[in-house]
């Protein structure tokens, strides 16, 4: 009877002395954030640690141009980070060959974190064969900038909604020696919308090439007319895009919400005379999404904390903040219903774009299958090959790899 | 070393190629007979002071020879002359240039080193290539022979290049002695030679059906009725004398040419797989053949067809092998018929349809050969017992799978060596010398053998005894106890011209002191002592601070050293431990170590640098002052692997599994290859990831695995793994190397017993050079270490300290792009060397580029003055005058000022120049800074000029010092960057991106971003 007490003691005392050595050596997480966001990150780091008062957080920037190599050179010799900021394209490169942590099993625990939360098109870049290796930190889409004054004296009331009206609208726009709008030759992103619009896709449920079909066919058989009626101009290399849209001659363009800021600096002069639209639906009115995900290293050995700070940032508030901080749009819808985004008019025709927003197939190979899409669409924006034959070429192209 | 071996194999071929077609010269013509002054007024001396004149002092053909009085002063002497024209048609289609020179008796210095180097100066100027001939001179009138390389035979019909021969001298110490006195060239001529292979690449076609050198080859010909014409040709030959101009008529879709093929043609013919066309294409040529189609048709009984194919080679202008398979109905013909072929010739467009040739082109040989045989049918020739083995091999658990490879691959060099002398083979092939390298591997071995109980103790110990008694009692050719990286394998003597090697040298010793620790207090262990004192490492410093590569008698020491970090590491501990010649351990900080992020690395990722030290060497649990060179190799081994498998959908070779690119036998040769790019072409070498055995012992388990579960036996044998192999190129060496053979058995015993470094460790000497050199136990997980890691972040950044002075000047410069003004000055440049890092960007090939600048800065009241001297050969300019955006595309510069660490908050100026927009006009703008957009608009006061140079261009530029927010004063350092962007893009489309290069005088990455990677510029 006696030494029940005593065992109590030393449970206390034992309790006691692990309280007091997680208080004195806390977990120390490194964390990296690319680009810009390195630079912005900290304000979130600090609420993270003030939230968590265990682990400490120590931001490591990496320029964009220098990471993939350092997340190679990480991986080879053990000194990666425990999270890292990845763009989406990255994903399926580096989560094919086992550089991330697979997240299931956390967010099957977590009180926070469900896909649901997510716009699809932002989640599907987190999966890779159906394994999640991230979660969504933030996204960009892209939506249609056109001149309101411009499209009105042609005698349109609102932005094209249809392919057909697009075109309508960028033959009426390019009378007078300018151009309807202003489209890549080279530009996936671009393009890419178009096919979806159509219901096309680049491969079929099992991975065999689909861009013969033709939903796929005829989207590029109206992108490269564009190009081929002189509607956008073939070759617009070197252009500056904000004085062409403020001249008139490339009333109409396809981009992300950077450009509101930037348009308002650099051509003040036509404020009030320009907005932006949903894309134009063929079948659907689907655009690009692309952005960053959050991602915890396979070889981090703080994966609990490494997977509290991508919990953390993840949350609608919390992105919230960070779109205060960065300008970074939140992958979280909630997130959108804050005044700051849903009271803004542009940016609810973002979000309204984000629930029709894809990526692209999330498959390892997809490098090659881009530089394959680019040079087979170029060729056919060029005239050089018919819709249908830059589709087989690019069918063949993407058979040849493996 | 491994980098020598390409040279010392190239040696080997010229020696058989060097009988001149035309040797006696009796009928020779000469494209400089070097007989009037009015000849010798086309050439110059290049800057080199030489003096050339015609003089009748000596002469070897015609009436004179030209007088070369070298300066005195120049290291080199030469002469240079314009091909051009006459010279150029002469040029073309051979293989060699050859000069006549007399080197008088009596010379102090005399030439006894050569090189031709050539440029294109058809538009510009851009160096083509260059080569050194072999040479061996004497008093009196000599022969010099350029083996053009395949660059130089390339050159375009119509372009215009300019030739440098350049003489010198070159001492014992490999320094260059200037020439003194005058000698004699008389007479340059171009040669083919025989036997040097065809200028279209590739293996030379054994059986030429049709030759093209004699017209009646082509007798009974035709055209299949499309107008086209035949005609001999000497000017542009591929093989033989002469070729065959094929002349279009200009209207038929599909030109022609039939040929019979009956009798001796036919019987070479059945059974082949593939025939070859020589096609030479003009590269002036509006429309060349695209398509190239070989029919047949059988005369026999009336015509009937038999079968066509089309070649699927890819052609370009110039030289052509033009290949096409044949199926079984083309080749398996009846002995007694008479057939016919077709060769059909057209241009292709983008959209199919064939258009008329209406250029001549010129075809010089049809051959035949029994092909490359497809994937599927090289596995079907796989000998049904190395299907078994591999299958068996399959089926076994690691340990006997190593077991096997093991001693598979041993017995490449217990077999593979002449047991008279120990002598091991460099490779498998017919002919090749012993690498004294697989010798240092092959005694290593033995202990291994004696262990597992392959060889007999005895038999082992009497095969060491054999090979150290040759090297101690002189049966090798060298000298201060090193000695020739090759030797013949039954004498010993020295192969070809190749050097005393001290890399070679240290792999055989650390064999020689492995076997002699094994069989320790024998004659073994006093043979290997006794070869280790010999070797004077002090003499290999060549009064330098790092070891040199070796040495030859032609020259004497190599210029080479082992100065930065690679496989010579080896060779420092062993000369720092000889107990004899010792070398000063300090020596082993002169070695230049690059870290890559967290590791120490050769930057051509050339896997084997970092296994061979690891070899002898245990670096485990010890690191010195650097590194702890055993995780340092990991990691490198695991960066191969990643290279490999994020690029294994555009290579099919390589795979999550299969991987190691490092220097061996590819499709087009030996290449030491590495995990960088362009240093790589999907071949890998088996033995790269297997002797990374100890550093990613599941990743290289994974591998072998792999290995032969995909290739099986086109990549296994009687000896273990081949050499190399590559997928897409469909390509499998059928050959074995000593030293890959050796590395893989090492490094695998290593892991599973610690053999070798067992063996080697324990020498006395070995364990001392470690201490000396500072290695201490260390069970850290890093590769480097932190200290280095800080010291190396300082070597990185030192771009980033410079400092630039402007003076401050009382008259204001005059902005008109004339730098005069500025003469005199401190210039700060900005060279080749100094590439900005970043993805799309490529350094500045210096061997073909000519791109710096020197700029230059003063000051005065009211402006800040900066100028740049841009060397540049060719200037792109396409931007139109109305594009401002993105000057970086194409030819510009750029100064980048950050006033706020002088305290100013006017923010930060990145000033992007264009030299010439397409109106010729100098263009600037801000660019991604604080006020971005054309000077004019957001800093009036901003003048700026532009001017073509000779070398390039200037720019000259004066900038308000209150847009700075900066007064003129003494003392005021404020941050300053110089960058230029390049193209050489001749066909560059208005306002494309054309850049290629980016050099900086801070060349970080992303240096454009972040102003603390900017120098500092102080106002004096």
């Amino acid at each position: 009877m006696r030494r029940l007490p005593l065992t109590l003691v030393c449970a206390a005392l034992l309790v006691g002395i692990m309280a007091s050595s997680i208080a004195a050596a806390p977990t120390r997480l490194t964390v990296w954030a690319m680009g810009a966001e390195a630079q912005k990150i900290g304000e979130m780091t600090a609420r993270f640690e003030k939230a968590n008062p265990g682990i400490r957080v120590t931001v490591q920037a990496i320029p964009w141009g220098a990471a993939h190599d350092k997340i190679i050179t990480a991986v080879a010799g053990g000194t990666g980070p425990d999270v890292a900021q990845m763009g989406t394209t990255w994903m399926a490169e580096f989560g094919s060959i086992g550089v991330f942590e697979e997240l299931s099993r956390y967010i099957s625990k977590s009180k926070s974190v469900e896909k649901g939360q997510f716009f699809p098109g932002s989640w599907g870049t987190c999966v890779v064969a159906g394994k999640v290796y991230g979660i969504s930190w933030y996204v960009d889409t892209r939506a249609l900038f056109y001149r309101t004054d411009l499209l009105a004296a042609k005698g349109f009331k609102q932005a094209p909604r249809t392919w057909d009206e697009l075109r309508a609208a960028a033959a009426a726009l390019a009378v007078g020696g300018g151009f309807g709008m202003a489209l890549s030759t080279n530009n996936y992103q671009e393009f890419m919308p178009f096919v979806w619009q159509n219901g096309g896709r680049i491969l079929d449920e099992i991975g065999r090439p689909a861009v013969t079909e033709p939903q796929f066919v005829e989207a590029l058989d109206f992108y490269a007319k564009l190009f081929h009626d002189k509607l956008a101009p073939i070759d617009s290399g070197g252009t500056d895009l904000f004085q062409e849209f403020a001249k008139g001659t490339m009333p109409m363009y396809f981009s992300g919400p950077w450009m509101i800021n930037m348009t308002n600096e650099q051509v003040p002069e036509i404020a009030g005379k320009w907005s932006v639209a949903v894309c134009p639906a063929k079948k659907t009115r689907t655009s690009f999404v692309g952005g960053c995900n959050l991602v915890v290293f396979r070889d981090s050995k703080n994966k609990d904390a490494a997977w509290r700070f991508v919990e953390f940032m993840s949350d609608a508030g919390n992105q919230l903040a960070w779109f205060g901080v960065s300008g970074c749009l939140p992958a979280a819808k909630a997130a959108w219903d804050a005044p700051e985004l849903a009271g803004n008019p542009m940016m609810a025709v973002f979000r309204e774009q984000l629930d029709d927003a894809q990526a692209p197939e999330n498959v390892p190979q997809w490098a090659q299958i881009e530089a394959a899409i680019q040079r087979r669409v170029q060729e056919a924006c060029y005239g050089k090959k018919t819709a249908a034959e830059a589709a087989r070429a690019l069918e063949a192209d993407i058979k040849a790899i493996r | 070393m491994r980098r020598f071996v390409v040279l010392a194999l190239a040696v080997v071929f010229t020696f058989s190629c060097y009988c001149l077609v035309n040797a006696t010269g009796m009928d020779r013509s000469y494209l400089f007979s070097m007989d009037t002054a009015e000849e010798a007024r086309k050439f110059d001396n290049d800057n080199t002071g030489a003096k050339i004149e015609v003089s009748r002092e000596v002469v070897r053909q015609g009436s004179g020879a030209f007088k070369i009085t070298p300066s005195g002063k120049s290291p080199e002497t030469k002469i240079a002359v314009d091909i051009v024209g006459d010279a150029l048609a002469a040029w073309i289609g051979n293989d060699a240039l050859a000069i006549h020179v007399f080197i008088p008796e009596k010379m102090k210095a005399a030439p006894n080193s050569f090189f031709l180097g050539m440029a294109d100066v058809s538009d510009g100027w851009a160096w083509v290539d260059g080569v050194f001939p072999r040479v061996d001179v004497k008093p009196g009138w000599n022969d010099i022979v350029y083996t053009l390389s395949g660059a130089m035979k390339n050159v375009k019909e119509g372009g215009h290049y300019k030739i440098y021969l350049s003489f010198f001298a070159v001492d014992e110490s490999n320094a260059k002695v200037p020439l003194a006195e005058p000698f004699f060239v008389d007479g340059i001529w171009a040669e083919k030679l025989d036997g040097a292979g065809s200028a279209a690449s590739g293996a030379p076609v054994g059986n030429w059906l049709w030759a093209m050198d004699d017209e009646g080859e082509l007798a009974g010909h035709d055209n299949d009725n499309t107008g086209a014409k035949f005609q001999p040709e000497s000017g542009v030959v591929c093989q033989g004398s002469r070729s065959v101009a094929v002349i279009p008529d200009g209207k038929a879709v599909e030109t022609k040419l039939a040929l019979d093929l009956v009798g001796q043609r036919l019987e070479a013919w059945i059974g082949q797989r593939e025939v070859t066309l020589n096609v030479y294409l003009p590269p002036a040529n509006k429309l060349n053949p695209t398509m190239f189609f070989l029919g047949l048709a059988d005369l026999a009984d009336g015509w009937a067809w038999v079968g066509g194919v089309f070649a699927t080679s890819e052609v370009k202008p110039g030289w052509n092998q033009v290949k096409y398979a044949l199926p079984d109905e083309m080749s398996n013909l009846k002995p007694s018929g008479s057939y016919k072929i077709y060769l059909a010739w057209a241009h292709v467009d983008e959209s199919g349809r064939k258009l008329p040739l209406r250029e001549k082109f010129f075809i010089d040989g049809i051959g035949v050969a029994s092909a490359s045989l497809s994937r599927e049918e090289l596995i079907r020739q796989i000998p049904e017992h190395v299907k078994v083995e591999v299958a068996g091999l399959l089926e076994m658990d690691d340990e006997d799978l190593l077991n096997m490879l093991e001693r598979k691959t041993f017995d490449y060099l217990w077999l593979e060596a002449n047991p008279a002398n120990g002598l091991i083979r460099d490779r498998t092939m017919k002919g090749s010398p012993c690498s004294i390298a697989a010798v240092g591997f092959g005694l290593s071995a033995i202990p291994v053998a004696v262990e597992r109980g392959w060889i007999g103790r005895d038999e082992g110990y009497a095969r060491a005894l054999v090979t150290l008694k040759t090297f101690a009692g002189g049966g090798v050719e060298g000298q201060r106890g090193f000695y020739y990286h090759f030797v013949d394998m039954a004498e010993g003597r020295r192969f070809g011209d190749s050097e005393i090697s001290s890399i070679d040298t240290a792999l055989f010793l650390a064999g020689a002191l492995t076997a002699g620790q094994y069989f320790s207090a024998t004659d073994v262990e006093a043979l290997a002592d006794k070869l280790f004192a010999e070797a004077d490492w002090q003499w290999m410093m060549n009064d330098g601070d790092t070891l040199s590569m070796g040495w030859k008698p032609e020259v004497g020491f190599l210029s080479a050293r082992w100065n930065s970090f690679n496989e010579g590491l080896l060779a420092y501990v062993l000369a720092v431990g000889s107990p004899t010649h010792p070398i000063p351990p300090s020596v082993w900080d002169s070695i230049f170590r690059p870290v890559n992020e967290n590791y120490i690395c050769l930057p051509q990722e050339t896997l084997f640098v970092y296994q061979y030290p690891a070899a002898w060497i245990d670096f485990r649990n010890k690191e010195d002052h650097y590194a702890n060179y055993f995780n340092n190799a990991a990691t490198a081994a695991r960066v191969n692997r990643l290279f490999a498998v994020l690029r294994r959908f555009n290579y099919s070779t390589y795979d999550m599994d299969i991987w190691g690119i490092s220097a061996c036998d590819g499709p087009a040769g030996y290449k030491p290859y590495g995990a960088s790019e362009n240093n790589h072409d999907g071949t890998v070498a088996p033995y790269a990831s297997i002797a990374s055995m100890p550093f990613t012992p599941g990743l290289s388990i994974a591998a072998i695995r792999a290995m032969l579960e995909r290739e099986g036996g086109l990549v296994w044998g009687r000896y273990g793994f081949v050499s190399g192999f590559n997928a897409d190129a469909n390509w499998y060496s059928d050959q074995y190397v000593g030293i890959d053979q050796g590395i893989i058995l090492l490094m695998l015993e290593n892991h599973r017993s610690e053999l070798i470094w067992k063996q080697f460790m324990a020498h006395p000497a070995i364990a001392d050079a470690m201490a000396k050199i500072g290695f201490v136990a260390s069970d850290a997980e890093y590769a480097v270490t932190p200290a280095y890691l800080e010291e190396w972040e300082r070597i990185r950044l030192a771009p980033a300290e410079k400092s630039a002075i402007a003076l401050r000047v009382a008259v204001p410069v005059v902005v008109d792009g004339d730098l005069a003004e500025w003469r005199g000055l401190t210039g700060y440049l900005v060279d080749e060397d100094m590439n900005v890092p970043a993805g799309g960007i490529e350094k500045v090939d210096k061997r073909k580029q000519v791109l710096n600048s020197t700029f230059y800065v003063q000051y005065d009241d009211n402006y800040l003055y900066v100028a740049a001297n841009v060397a540049d050969e060719y200037i792109v300019t396409n931007i139109r005058p109305d594009d401002k955006a993105g000057f970086y595309r194409t030819d510009s510069v750029e100064f980048y000022i950050d006033p706020s660490r002088a305290g100013s908050v006017a923010g930060i100026m990145k000033l992007a120049v264009l030299p010439f927009d397409t109106e010729g006009g100098v263009q600037a703008v801000r660019h991604e800074d604080s006020k971005p957009g054309p000077v004019a608009v957001t800093n009036p006061g901003i003048r700026v000029a532009s001017a073509r140079t000779e070398r390039g261009y200037a720019i000259e530029m004066a900038i308000p010092l209150a847009d700075l927010g900066l007064a003129a004063r003494a003392g005021v350092k404020l941050g300053f960057g110089h960058t230029v962007h390049n193209s050489n893009d001749r066909e560059a489309k208005i306002g494309q991106y054309v850049r290629t290069n980016v050099i900086s005088w801070n060349n970080l990455p992303e240096v454009w971003a972040n102003p603390d990677l900017w120098g500092e510029l102080v106002l004096d």
